[in-house]
């Protein structure tokens, strides 16, 4: 019950619009048979979402204490009980275990074509179906509109379609047309682990909120008021680096590798990050960033071969017995060298000057170059786990598994 | 016209600087903000079809997109799929937009989507980078191919399509309250751009903000009024999206949402129009742009009525739609347009004029609607004023009923009158208002009064009026000398800019108001601080006239020289001609000794219009002492011509008679001989300012003196005409014309009188000429 309370106090943060509330002046929206009660406009729907879609009728809090503090209310027109709670701010449904357990969430962030939905797609899958189960992990979409829109703009131009993800839309602008591109994608992650009975339960569960942004949203700070939210209040980021566009790969690589053409982007996007967080969590130059950052290349199949073979980064992560911090040191370590090879000790500088936790990735989502072919004949992801795995051990979501000590 | 452009893809060049979606090219002048909102309009989301390559890019939707956006502009965007970018990405697509005033291009968004012009892609070769990224305005000749005769033709192809553009215009309609969009899906994107062009035509120019449409969405979040959906998008056509979220016409799949049943007859109006006259639409639509009203709402059905109304069609009109057509009017109405719905306002006076209670209804409907004292310069009402007093003259309860919602306004209230007068032809109503006013004003109270006659006096009809109601005002005053001075202080002063000919009005009404004694006093006042030359000119000639005919004629009482300089002046100087001139008598009387041919000319003319009793003192004092030194036949001509008033020719006569016969009969004076031989020649073809009355009268006693003189007579002009040896060449040629005359007019009464006086003289000019020759 204590615990109950003190969620309706807490700040949670909206999945959709990245503003803080407080459960308690949460709203409701009746969900009941539209035959019922008829759906009506909703003026801070459309007010924020540009949307005059007829929706459930909204159940305002009201005055009355212990109303507060139901996980229900009933619709006033139709007198069904409702258990949709939306966000006070921008009255999109939220998720429904909200206040139960914490609301994380994590940004995929990259410049144009380093392969982000790409990457989420398969992280998704990864986590979903091959990680997940191997670490007692449930990953499991929260909502329809996350499956739909996960299985119709992710899942099938990959796995069903065999060809590649079409160029994200830019979500940064008013759009009338419609507002999917700033639809994240909510999971809920739950840890499970055997009780005092030796049955499996959850013990953890968070909510994971990941929002697939177009490389061009990033370009400027004034315009992207969502994403900059989104950003700076994440509890994790995952900067993807094209590491082809990096001059010194390019020239290194065989010149039957097809490249992407070249985004001289690439190397700002980290500074940018940066300079948002900063202002976004009103830090001064001096001050850590305390958001752990994942630099992550992506891509890295294409680049293996400017890879020493004994390097890790040829081989799989082993998470079977937990998260594989030993792992994730080597790998770091092998970044931060090849980074300084490649002419990127600028990368390093910054994110480790900045950033209280920092940690080097390579990967590869699909295994292969789609380039030249668009198609994508077997999905085969190295390492794509490995970002998310570690910002969820630093924000102590799962534990670091103890193969370092073996 | 020009129309500013803007192209959007996924390119390696273009404004942002770097490659991706952005702005590749944009006209001048599209700020930062219109950007944003034309890449918003132009976003364009493929559909997701299972196997993407079997589909030929040409068969993707193309989305044509009009919305009105900031600061009253239109956005019309092509949006079309064009497959891969410069990065070899799929989903990329290419948006040319126009943007301009939505009131100068003056078409719907439809028109522009047959536009020639559109650019479908950027191709790999155009993308490089340029020096500038900056497009021309592009000038564009609006396409006819939604002419309304050509939708009136797709509509009437088939005999359900009207029915459905009604239910269409229903679900638009009522989309405005419950959120609900329109949808159609159709067998081809042609068809569906008919019937959007439908819809968008079945409203005029002023509602097309509330139409904006995409030719092709993919996503339920919409914010378009009008939406065309495909398949192999997230639009699936559900129960609850047909029932519950949007209004859905579904031609493929034969899904059509339950519509409400309205009985809107703008609705009925516009089918009709389509099915039979659709020429009209033109002209209806013409005249819906003399108003600012962009909802739909209730209003499009009082636009219907008032354009009804314009027709001449008003029997159907009920008078609460009259009601809510002045409303509609007044709110609405763009000023440039009010005079030219001052004939529907007119028209629908007409309709309500009987009925007094509902007239007066409708006035304080008219006058609520309009905004405070600007009521007063709306054409519209000015032209219903007009009609109401030409149908119901200014009756008093009319006008108490009519002013009644100014009760607080009183400038509003004069200014009302100044536009009321402005407007009457007929001067009967005219005084009608003007003693309506007065009693008003009289109600009012003398402060608030003056309020309304300041705001009267701004304008020349107001002033019209305001002198008719001061002549009112000041026939009833018990002190009118007061009120004039006090009227003058407070609305003279405060309209400073009043010319002397605007107040001369006022000073005439005043001054005609004065009592004899009143007058006197004033005229005084006026004299000296020369406030008499205010006065109209036939007033000043009044005024001139009354301050003559109190100077005293003769010296008993005393009028100083300075007095009679100063008036002279004044009277000349205004070229006033005074009628009698007492002043010139009394000068006359004054310098009687001085007679001269010339004066007595003057005093003629001086004498004109003088009362009885002053020509009895003119005579007494000018004219008897004048007849007492004149020493020829000449002078007493002008003695007595001069001295002679039409009007007062019985006084003369009696005057002049007396003299005669006061002559005795022993001791005859010159004078008589003069007035005997003066009047013996008399001839009135020559001297028509004498009547026959007084020739005939006086040659009477002539006569009657010489036979009683008979002796004295003879003796005397024997004796005369001895004393003028000369005289007798003379006088006997003059007696022998006398002779002829009196032989010409024998026949006649004076013929005869003649007769008997020169028988007299024959015989003295006999006795004459025996003296003689015996002498």
């Amino acid at each position: 019950m204590f615990k109950l309370i003190a969620a309706q106090f807490k700040k949670h943060i909206c999945p959709y619009c990245f503003e803080d509330f407080e459960l308690k002046s949460s709203p409701f929206r009746c969900a009941n048979d539209p035959l019922v009660c008829s759906p009506e406009p909703d003026e801070v729907y459309k007010e924020k979402w540009k949307s005059t879609l007829p929706m459930g009728k909204v159940i305002n809090p009201k005055g009355v204490f212990i109303e507060r503090f139901s996980k229900s209310r009933t619709c006033t027109a139709c007198d069904q009980k409702s258990y949709d709670r939306l966000c006070p701010h921008c009255h999109s449904n939220l998720p429904a275990n909200i206040g139960e357990q914490e609301n994380m969430i994590f940004a995929v962030i990259g410049a144009r074509g380093t392969g982000k939905s790409h990457y989420l797609t398969v992280l998704i899958e990864q986590i979903s179906k091959v990680v997940g189960p191997a670490h007692g992990i449930l990953l499991e979409p929260l909502n329809d509109e996350t499956i739909n829109r996960y299985r119709k703009d992710f899942y099938d131009p990959i796995y069903t379609n065999k060809g590649t993800i079409a160029v994200t839309k830019s979500g940064r602008v008013a759009n009338p047309t419609g507002g999917n591109v700033r639809q994240p994608l909510v999971y809920t992650l739950a840890v499970t682990a055997e009780n005092w009975n030796g049955d499996m339960e959850v013990s953890k569960a968070v909510t994971l909120v990941f929002y697939d942004t177009a490389g061009e949203d990033l370009d400027s700070k004034n315009n992207m008021s969502v994403m900059n939210k989104y950003i700076y209040r994440s509890n994790g980021i995952i900067v993807l680096i094209d590491p082809l566009q990096l001059p010194y790969v390019r020239d290194e690589l065989s010149s039957d590798t097809p490249l992407p053409p070249v985004d001289i982007e690439t190397a700002d996007i980290l500074i940018r990050t940066t300079r948002l967080i900063e202002e976004g969590q009103k830090l001064s130059t001096k001050d850590k960033i305390k958001t752990p950052l994942a630099v992550s290349f992506s891509k890295f199949d294409a680049v293996l071969p400017l890879v020493d073979e004994q390097s890790p980064l040829h081989d799989d992560a082993n998470h079977d017995h937990g998260y594989d911090h030993a792992d994730f040191e080597a790998v770091n370590g092998e970044m931060l060298s090849l980074l300084d090879c490649w002419g990127c000790k600028n990368i390093i500088n910054l994110a480790q000057t900045r950033y209280r936790h920092v940690g080097f990735f390579g990967l590869s989502a699909l295994g292969c170059n789609p380039h030249s072919s668009n198609t994508v004949e077997a999905v085969v992801p190295k390492r794509v786990e490995d970002p998310l795995l570690w910002l969820l051990v630093t924000n102590n979501i799962i534990p670091r598994g103890d193969s370092d000590e073996a | 016209m020009k129309l500013k452009q803007w192209h959007y893809t996924s390119c390696e060049y273009g404004l942002s600087g770097r490659g991706g979606y952005q702005t590749r090219a944009k006209s001048e002048g599209i700020s930062e903000q219109e950007q944003r909102i034309l890449e918003g309009i132009g976003e364009y989301r493929q559909p997701i079809y299972d196997d993407p390559d079997s589909v030929d890019i040409a068969d993707h939707p193309i989305a044509f997109r009009s919305n009105h956006v900031v600061e009253g502009q239109l956005a019309i965007v092509r949006s079309t799929y064009t497959g891969r970018d410069y990065t070899n990405r799929s989903g990329n697509f290419f948006a040319h937009g126009l943007l301009c005033q939505a009131d100068d291009i003056h078409c719907r968004g439809i028109d522009v989507c047959l536009w020639g012009g559109w650019m479908l892609k950027l191709s790999p070769e155009d993308d490089q980078p340029q020096d500038s990224y900056q497009l021309e305005d592009v000038g564009i000749k609006i396409p006819t191919g939604f002419a309304f005769d050509v939708l009136a033709d797709f509509l009437n192809k088939d005999q359900n399509r009207l029915n459905y553009l009604k239910q269409m215009l229903v679900a638009v309609l009522s989309g405005k309250t419950n959120g609900r969009k329109l949808v159609l899906r159709c067998h081809s994107w042609q068809e569906s751009l008919y019937w959007l062009a439908c819809i968008q035509k079945a409203f005029a120019l002023n509602y097309q903000p509330e139409l904006s449409f995409s030719s092709y969405q993919f996503d339920l979040h919409t914010e378009f009024a009008l939406n065309v959906v495909y398949d192999h998008t997230d639009f699936v056509l559900d129960n609850t999206i047909i029932e519950h979220q949007f209004y859905v016409f579904d031609f493929v799949g034969q899904q059509f949402s339950t519509m409400p049943t309205i009985d809107n007859p703008y609705i009925d109006y516009i089918a009709d129009c389509f099915a039979h006259n659709v020429e009209q639409l033109n002209e209806f639509y013409d005249f819906a742009e003399y108003f600012s009203h962009q909802l739909f709402d209730d209003g499009l059905i009082t636009l219907l009525t008032l354009y009804q109304a314009r027709l001449g069609n008003i029997q159907d009109i009920s008078t609460n739609d009259v009601l809510t057509a002045i409303r509609f009017i007044h709110q609405y109405v763009l000023p440039e347009c009010t005079d030219k719905i001052a004939i529907v306002v007119e028209k629908l006076t007409e309709r309500i004029m009987q009925n007094q209670q509902q007239l007066q209804t409708f006035y304080v409907e008219l006058v609520h609607c309009l905004s405070g004292g600007q009521i007063v310069e709306n054409g519209s009402f000015q032209t219903f004023l007009q009609h109401l007093i030409e149908k119901k003259g200014a009756d008093s309860a009319m006008l108490d009923w009519l002013f009644a919602p100014f009760a607080s306004d009183l400038s509003a209230f004069g200014r009302l009158l100044n536009v009321m007068t402005a407007q009457l032809t007929d001067a009967q109503v005219l005084k009608q208002l003007a003693t309506w006013l007065h009693q008003k004003l009289t109600t009012l109270g003398e402060e608030p009064g003056l309020k309304v006659i300041k705001a009267l006096m701004a304008g020349e009809s107001g002033r019209a009026l305001a002198i008719r109601e001061w002549a009112l005002r000041i026939q009833n005053q018990d002190k009118p000398i007061e009120c004039f001075k006090h009227y003058k202080a407070r609305v003279f002063a405060h309209n400073a800019d009043l010319s002397s000919e605007q107040k001369a009005p006022f000073y005439r009404e005043f001054w005609l108001a004065l009592t004899d004694i009143d007058k006197a006093d004033i005229a005084q006042q006026w004299l000296k601080s020369g406030e008499d030359e205010l006065l109209p000119a036939e007033t000043l000639a009044l005024f001139y006239q009354f301050v003559n005919d109190n100077i005293p004629l003769t010296a008993e009482k005393s009028v100083t020289a300075q007095f009679k300089r100063d008036f002279r002046q004044k009277v000349e100087v205004s070229g006033i001609k005074l009628s009698p001139n007492t002043l010139y008598l009394r000068e006359r009387i004054e310098q009687k000794d001085q007679l001269s041919v010339r004066d007595t000319k003057q005093t003629k003319a001086a004498l004109e219009g003088i009362s009885e009793e002053n020509y009895q003192t003119f005579l007494t004092h000018y004219f008897a002492p004048g007849l007492a030194t004149f020493r020829t036949d000449e002078q007493h001509k002008n003695l007595f011509k001069n001295s002679f008033c039409g009007h007062h020719e019985p006084t003369l006569l009696v005057f002049y008679h007396k003299k005669l016969k006061s002559n005795s009969n022993k001791t005859l004076e010159p004078t008589f001989y003069i007035m005997l031989r003066f009047w013996l020649s008399f001839e009135r073809s020559e001297q028509p300012w004498a009547t026959q009355y007084l020739h005939y009268k006086t040659l009477q006693i002539l006569e009657d003196k010489c036979f009683s003189l008979h002796d004295n007579v003879l003796n005397k002009i024997s004796e005369k005409l001895s004393k003028e040896p000369d005289y007798q060449e003379v006088y006997q040629a003059h007696w022998n014309a006398m002779l002829k005359d009196v032989e010409r007019r024998k026949n006649s009464w004076v013929g005869y009188l003649y007769t008997d006086v020169i028988q007299l003289i024959k015989k003295a000019i006999a006795k004459w000429r025996g003296e003689l020759n015996n002498g």
